[in-house]
């Protein structure tokens, strides 16, 4: 299976030079049932996973086992950690914008738009309604994207290649769209402070529209392949399960903590963009188990759906960036975006120095809350900057959720949590 | 800045909401203990960031808390701020017996600022190489690497 | 040679004559063109996901992009591949991971560096955690962008075959300053501040 390749016994830990499994049986093989008992504790074996792909990415998870059955799990991560927030002290405020992008490489507008959102608190700009529709746009569109990730993952670590060669070539007719909004396939930087760099393509929102309905057709057919699979549901249903009060105490956030049916978002809890003027559910589950995680973005997709085809209905016409930015173009880049609607940087954006304040912002991310908090002190660079994404808040899942299960069933929760380690590490 | 505040069970907290700001200062150990078991009781039930800053011959260790459950507290990302003289290991007690979902990210507040969470159940390093020499990255006086990189091939 | 009785034919000492016919292949030329061949259509890279021009490389296996028609198959242990793409950024902890993987790689192999950060550093040239794909293992190909799109990484994987055809060897191995488990990091550490 394709798991098995991820793990390895690491030679020089001193735990596993132990554990050889023929020393083992010669040991205990007169022994009585006490005597064995005693032993238990020496019989604890240490298995670690990773870094290598399968089974876990970029990370390694130490894991002591009692037979098959887990006893203690302690993620070990740092593999992609960059240093994003000693670096973003050091760069001008608009140069944080690619940096926080590349750590979310999957879910960037999201990023782009938590981190914009600071900035502008910080300076006290208001983006105008066009542009806060266009981020929502966006970020759905990104959050799809994201959801069909995860879920394609998914199916490579209960080794289901089908469903990943689905959900990759699914994807990619979104990505087309973003890449038609912004220019780029996957890192679009295209939220700046106080609007949006480009506004919408002549047509868009009727390829869009296809691409939507292509979408909801392809999401029944998930259900039939994927979704109500009984090989799926076998492996994922019961599985891993995390109860409310634990999700709560752990602080879990995004679509695994709304699967084990705490009914919070953070576009509406700390509402942000245009999301207050859009009709949109919040599904929960109550399940809490790997199977209702899954079926989380399943349906979490649905909703997306929904808010594109009502941004793309109701957007406001009126300029993509607000007053404060526009008035600082030069004359040519004003002509610029009369004619073709789009934003070129003026100076202004490389010699910001927001006065000397705080600020925090929070996002709904594919993956969760992604929390802001900017410091500064009048200054051409962040004199703090601090930021949690929302994989690093779901790590204690780990610890908590894979210890009493199976070592065999440790790809399905790991995969469950759409966990992405760059974006945990930072 | 505006200088509004609210009150929550008794406890008043500076206020900036165009910013986002909602904080009450903690003057020392025992009353961020205090604090910080009435916040949870009020209803903040997780802690969403656990960090410092370096403000030259202090640090200031800050917790992020919010609420998944009081829809009225919610919307607030509420943080509370101990500030402490700096040295080579700083001494706070630690959050995580109230709110567990600390528990990370003040291993990572650890490695990257010094700060040591007394009574934390597993102060180890989360994010660098255990063999790693730098101290305290995060602080203002680590240096960056100065040159960039060439590509000598 | 001579002929049995009942159909046998014995062709001597086969040992000899197996071995003749060996250098006789080796001299033609033909054998090496055909192990170029077989290497150019089965360059399996390894799994190994170092940051995150990784989502590039899974689009780039998707349908999509459908990488396999080059005979580019992402396969799990490293004892089975022949080739690494790293994947942007190697911190650290990564840098020894990544020489564990490839030396655990049978010869001959290849090395892609995939994205700015391999090559150079990308946006986080000067971050205290990250080493240069170069210092750690040998690079035979390196592949610009920030990700670089997957036609880009088709492309690289062109180049390699392109390479391999024309009987070139693999990047020499180098003195690596970016130490493996065994010596411990503070090698990595002194690599990075040097
Ligand atoms: S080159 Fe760009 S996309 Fe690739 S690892 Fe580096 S930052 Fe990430």
């Amino acid at each position: 299976m394709a798991y098995e390749e991820g793990f390895s016994i690491e030679k020089n830990s001193v735990e596993g030079a132990k554990m050889s499994a023929s020393q083992d049986r010669a040991t205990t093989a007169n022994l009585t049932y006490d005597e064995l008992a005693g032993l238990k504790a020496e019989r604890e074996l240490v298995l670690l996973i990773g870094p290598a792909h399968p089974g876990s990415g970029h990370m390694k998870i130490k894991v002591w086992m009692d037979g098959d059955i887990i006893q203690r799990v302690d993620p070990d991560i740092g593999f992609v950690h960059r240093t994003t927030e000693k670096l973003s002290e050091n760069r001008l405020y608009i140069k944080a914008i690619p940096i926080v992008e590349r750590v979310m490489l999957p879910d960037t507008i999201n990023a782009n738009l938590a981190y914009v959102i600071a900035l502008e608190r910080l300076l006290g700009i208001e983006p105008t309604p066009r542009a806060q529709y266009l981020r929502t746009l966006t970020s759905e569109i990104n959050r799809i994207t994201s959801h069909l990730y995860g879920i394609g993952l998914y199916g490579i670590f209960l080794g289901s290649s089908t469903v990943y060669m689905w959900a990759f070539a699914d994807r990619e007719p979104l990505i087309d769209l973003l890449e038609e909004i912004s220019g780029a396939r996957i890192t679009y930087s295209y939220i700046i402070p106080g609007g949006v760099r480009w506004d919408l393509p002549a047509g868009f929102k009727e390829r869009a529209e296809t691409v939507l309905q292509y979408m909801e057709a392809r999401l029944k057919d998930y259900e039939k392949i994927w979704v109500k699979n009984p090989v799926v549901m076998d492996r994922t249903e019961g599985v891993g399960i995390v109860s409310k009060s634990d999700a709560i105490r752990l602080g879990i956030t995004g679509p695994n903590l709304r699967a084990s049916g705490v009914d919070y978002d953070t576009r509406r809890a700390k509402p942000y963009a245009a999301y207050p003027n859009l009709d949109f559910n919040v599904p929960t589950f109550s399940e809490g188990d790997c199977y209702a995680r899954l079926l989380q973005r399943v349906e979490e997709i649905e909703q997306s759906i929904r808010i594109i085809r009502q941004v793309l209905k109701d957007i406001p016409d009126g300029r993509i960036i607000s007053d404060d930015i526009y008035s600082k173009m030069n004359p040519l880049q004003k002509r610029m975006y009369e004619m073709k609607h789009r934003v070129m940087f003026p100076a202004y954006m490389a010699s910001m120095r927001p006065a000397a304040g705080r600020s925090t912002a929070s996002v709904e991310a594919g993956r969760g809350e992604i929390f802001f908090y900017l410091v500064s002190n009048g200054d051409k660079v962040p004199f703090r900057f601090r930021w949690v994404t929302p994989s690093f808040l779901n790590l204690p899942f780990f610890t908590h959720v894979m210890v009493g299960q199976h070592l065999a069933d440790l790809p399905a929760i790991y995969g469950s949590s759409d966990y992405f380690p760059p974006e945990a590490d930072r | 800045m505006t200088a509004a505040s609210r009150v929550i069970t008794g406890i008043t907290f500076t206020t900036d909401e165009a910013k986002r700001i909602f904080e009450v200062e903690a003057s020392d150990g025992a009353h961020l203990l205090d604090l910080a078991t009435r916040l949870k009781a009020a209803g903040f039930d997780h802690c969403l960031s656990v960090t410092a800053e370096d403000l030259g011959d202090r640090l200031a260790v800050l917790w992020h808390i919010s609420s998944y459950t009081n829809k009225e507290l919610s919307g607030m990302n509420a943080q509370i701020r101990l500030i402490v003289s700096k040295s080579d290991n700083v001494e706070v007690p630690t959050l995580t017996g109230i709110w567990e979902s600390a528990n990370f990210l003040e291993r990572e507040t650890y490695e990257m600022f010094g700060v040591v969470f007394k009574g934390h159940p597993d102060m180890r390093r989360l994010l660098l190489p255990d063999d790693f020499t730098g101290k305290w990255p995060m602080r203002k006086d680590f240096p960056l690497k100065k040159t960039p990189w060439r590509v000598q091939k | 040679m001579g002929g049995g009785a009942d159909g046998v034919a014995y062709f001597g000492n086969l040992e000899k004559v197996s071995k003749k016919a060996v250098s006789f292949l080796k001299k033609q030329g033909y054998v090496k063109s055909m192990i170029n061949w077989g290497d150019k259509f089965s360059l399996w890279p390894v799994h190994l996901m170092t940051s995150c021009c990784g989502t590039e490389f899974a689009a780039a296996s998707g349908p999509r992009f459908d990488l396999e028609r080059l005979g580019f198959l992402p396969f799990g242990g490293p004892r089975q591949t022949n080739l690494i793409v790293i994947e942007g950024t190697t911190t650290l902890k990564m840098a020894r991971s990544v020489r564990i993987v490839w030396e655990q790689m049978p010869a001959p192999k290849w090395v892609i560096a995939m994205g700015a950060c391999a090559m150079d550093g990308g946006i986080f040239y000067d971050s205290y955690n990250t080493v240069p794909a170069r210092d750690i293992v040998p690079v035979d190909i390196f592949l610009a962008g920030c990700p670089p799109r997957p036609e880009a990484l088709a492309r690289a994987v062109v180049m390699l075959q392109e390479s391999i055809v024309k009987n070139r060897p693999p990047a020499a191995d180098i003195q690596v300053t970016a130490a493996p488990a065994t010596s411990g990091s503070k090698d990595v550490v002194e690599a990075v501040s040097k």
